[in-house]
Parts: C-alpha cells; structure tokens; sequence
C-alpha cells in the first residue's frame, strides 16, 4: 500500500515489543489502528500490524514518558478499572504458560508490557486501580497479590520522586517476586494444616529460587532481580534469605517488602481471614517498626489513603458504603451506600456525604460479608 | 476496500471459527470505511449493530468448542472473562453511537483491531489451537 502524504511506514525494528508504541499508527488511508501507548506483545503480533500496512504521521512527536492508555476508553475512569481486569488475565496466562514452560523468550517483554501498562493506569487513574484490587474476590492469590504488590510499588516509588524510567523495574520485581512459589501457590492456597518440612524449605528459599528462575527466563537487570531475592530481608536482621540488614538493604527492596506485606494481609489466606486496610496498616506500624521501614509504611498510608478506594465501611447512619475515590481528607473519602441501615441491599448505590456527621465513617468491614454486592459495585465504576 | 483481510496465520485450526473471524473482519472492514472521517452515520450504527449481534454469537460458539475439546475450565473461564471485558467494551461503543460523539467514536476502530484482532484473535485464541487439534 502506499502511505499517503503526510504519513511513513513504520519498519518492523521500530516496534518493540512488550513496550508502549511512541506514537499512533496509521493504515495506508490515514484511519487510526492503534493509539500511541498500545503494546505489541508477540513477534507474530508485530508481523499482523506490518502486514496490514502500518503507517505513523510525519506530525506526530514521540511521546515515550506518558504516552495514552493503551485501550479504547470512552470514560476517563472506566478505563484504569477495565484495564486492571485485562491485566488480571494477562498476568494470570502468563503465569500459566510459564507453569506450562511454554513462554520462553516471550516471558520478559509479557511482564514489561504488564508493568507499563500498570505505571500507565496508575498515572491515569489511581483510584480504580486501587478499587479494582480491593474488590476482586474471583482471582487467584498468586495474580492479585503480584499485581497489588506491583502497583504499590509503583505508587510509592512515584511519591518517593524516582523517575518513570527507574520504577519500571521494581514493578516489574513486584509482579514475580514470588514466582519460585508458583507451582506450589494452590496448594498452598488451600492447606489449613501446618506446613509441611518440604514446604517450609521451599518458602524459605523462594527468594533465591525466584531469582534463578528469572535470571534462566532471560532477566538481566539488577534492578529486578535485586528487590526478588530480597524482599524478605529486614531492617534488623531478622530476614532471609541472607540475614542483611539497615543500610545493606536497598530502598527498592525495602518498598517490595512493605507492598508484599500489605497485600498479603488485605487477602484472604487459609490460615486467616483478610484484614481490613486499616487492620493492616496498623499492624504494619506496630509489628514491623524495627524490621520495616516505617517511613515508607507511612509514605504508603498517605499514598493509597486510610480508606483505600474499594474498601467497605460501615457508616454513621448504618448503612454500609465502599469507597469510590480518595479526597484530599483521608478520613473523607468519597463513598457510596449500597447496603441499608436495616441489612437490605439497595438496588442503585447512592454517593453519601462522608464530611456530614450522620454519614461519618465508622470504621472498616470485611468485604467477604457482602461479595453478593460485587456486581453492583463494579458497576460503579463501569457506569458513565 | 478490504483494510484488513482473514490471514492464514489467523487460523486457530477449526474450520467454523476461521470463517466466523474473517466474517468479523470482513465486518470490521465495512465498519471502517462507513466511519471513515465521519461521526456516527446511520450506515455505520447498522453495521456496528449487526457486529454486536454477530460477536455475541460466535463467542458463544468459540466458548462451547473448546469447553468441548477438553480446554481446561480455569482457561476458559478466563477467556470468556475476556469475552465478557469485549462485550462490555461493544456496550460501552453502543452508547458512544446513541449519544453521537464523534470524538469518542475515534476510539472504536483501535479497540476493534488492536483488543480485538491483535490481542484477541491473534493473541487469546492461539492459545486453545492445541486443545483443538488433540481433540480431533
């Protein structure tokens, strides 16, 4: 086809794969195929876009720090919540064919398509990725606690100040530092007895076994496998897998141990029911005062809000509400009702005053006493 | 003009669902040159209905051949939860032409090729070819 005026065809090097396009593309009539920001994960993906001609505008100026969200979207906020559930089932395939050893070489750019595209939801909308997470009660441990560790590293490397660039790989650390446990994560997941000698062994070494793991998929960043192998160190020593502690351990590593943390807590595990966000955030200050480092726990209760985005809390009037975004007071967020004072669940959510003393917020509830809800939760954030 | 043609590469190896993704293509195809430059005509709105129809369809289709075939049923629980996010998307697109924005209806042609075809069908559906194949 030839490129009409104005336009030049993109040459199969100039796309890489598992990164955001720099620019839209083009057909050879002009008509948008992709916007800039869309991943292009497989050769043979890359090859489909090349041969149905592919074309960028002599106009258009590379825009490599923020490009737009990879996915149509007809409303700002539906799109950071729409693009978690994608991720959820990208990051779970991957998972599965990598337990299936059938990735290879494809498991690199798969994880850094996932880890942009999570840096890019968050930028844009961090409210519904947070909801996103808090109200998924359907995916596996394994993917929702490597995406939820994933994006609190990249909310907390972000208020640290460190640049795009530099965060990519400690997300990208986020959503596999425990991939030395896949294989056993399900049965894991469903075992109320105690932990088996094999077991205990394995947990133990996880970090080390994660880091050979990555470095055979072909990972050579130090910056990634670094914070994997030592996410389970602690500040005084009390951790493992190489006893290190102050100084020795890194401030990415430091930020994986708190976001592996959290999201452990906030879900639900054989032994223990979740905690609630606030449960664990206290926790967090008061058992690991020592071992953690408490100004990134704090750092962390600024960034994502005492009442997390996603979080069910009981009201002053009695209704049960979830929080639909944060508000410059942490104690204010915006919520909506969707149970009644009497127990009923309301048909259509209703937004309440948090700031007015009858619609105060009380305290946290587990969400796992009203999962029956979730349908018209989600809604809240699928709706215009 | 055919913008983008049903490719051998495409194949998932079942005959049915090779033909009811170039039918969506040879849609997409339609939809693209009713769009072309222009907010939402009616012309494109029928396209674009008889494409919600037919899609609802072959994924039901695609989702009962390979609950057939033996695919695992946490994979095909996760690709009709993909099956579900593009329906929602086509819903999300059905609002766009009833509410006429032409700015927004910018969105639909990357959503149908690069979810859709890129992701989708040369990506998701790839993945059951081997259940397919043992089936036989």
């Amino acid at each position: 086809m030839t490129p009409r005026q104005g336009f030049e065809r993109v040459s199969p090097t100039d796309i890489r794969l598992g990164e955001p396009l720099p620019y839209a593309v083009y057909d050879g009539s002009g008509m948008l195929l992709l916007q800039a920001g869309f991943v292009i994960n497989t050769a043979k993906q890359r090859d489909v876009l090349i041969a149905n001609g592919c074309f960028i505008s002599n106009a258009a100026h590379p825009k490599p720090a923020h490009p737009p969200l990879p996915v149509a979207s007809v409303s700002e906020e539906h799109s950071s919540f729409e693009m978690f559930d994608l991720l959820k089932l990208r990051l779970k395939r991957t998972f599965d064919l990598y337990k299936h050893g059938h990735l290879g070489d494809e498991f690199v750019p798969r994880i850094e398509g996932i880890a942009l595209t999570i840096q890019e939801a968050c930028t844009h909308d961090t409210d519904s990725a947070l909801a996103n997470l808090h109200l998924d009660y359907d995916s596996s441990y394994a993917v929702i606690h490597h995406l939820q560790a994933a994006m609190l590293c990249e909310l907390i490397g972000k208020k640290l100040g460190v640049p795009d660039e530099s965060r990519l790989p400690l997300i990208k650390a986020g959503l596999t530092h425990d991939i030395g446990l896949l294989d056993i994560q399900d049965t894991l997941d469903r075992q109320v007895e105690p932990l088996t000698p094999l077991q205990r062994e394995r947990i133990n070494r996880h970090p080390i076994d994660s880091e050979t793991i990555l470095a055979g998929l072909g990972v050579r960043e130090k910056t990634w496998l670094d914070p994997v192998r030592h996410h389970h160190e602690r500040l005084d020593g009390t951790g493992y897998p190489d006893g290190s502690a102050g100084e020795a351990i890194s401030l990415p590593t430091r930020v994986l141990a708190i976001a592996d943390i959290y999201s452990a807590m906030v879900r639900d595990r054989p032994y223990r029911k979740a905690m609630v966000s606030t449960e664990a955030m206290r926790k967090l200050m008061l058992e690991q005062g020592s071992a953690t480092d408490s100004r990134l726990i704090g750092m962390m209760i600024k960034e994502i809000g005492v009442f997390p985005p996603g979080a069910t809390v009981r009201l002053a009037n009695g209704e049960i509400a979830v929080v639909k975004k944060r508000t410059t007071n942490t104690a204010c967020p915006l919520v909506f009702s969707f149970v009644r004072a009497d127990g009923m669940p309301m048909l259509t959510p209703v937004q309440r005053e948090t700031a007015h003393e009858g619609c105060r917020i009380e305290g946290m509830v587990p969400f796992s006493s009203h999962r029956g809800s979730v349908v018209v939760l989600r809604g809240l954030w699928h709706r215009n | 003009m055919n913008r983008f043609e049903w490719k051998p590469e495409y194949s998932v190896d079942d005959a049915e669902i090779d033909r009811q993704h170039a039918e969506l293509i040879a849609i997409i195809n339609e939809l693209a040159d009713q769009l072309h430059g222009e907010g939402p005509s009616d012309g494109a709105r029928r396209v674009f209905d008889h494409l919600a129809h037919y899609v609802t369809t072959h994924f039901a289709y695609e989702e009962e051949l390979i609950a057939r075939a033996g695919y695992p049923d946490d994979r095909i629980a996760e690709h009709q939860a993909e099956h579900n996010t593009i329906l929602r998307q086509v819903q999300e697109f059905e609002r766009v032409f009833e509410s006429g924005d032409p700015a927004a209806l910018q969105a639909l042609m990357p959503f149908l090729y690069g979810e859709w075809l890129i992701h989708h069908i040369c990506g998701t559906d790839k993945e059951y070819v081997p259940w397919l194949v043992a089936a036989r």
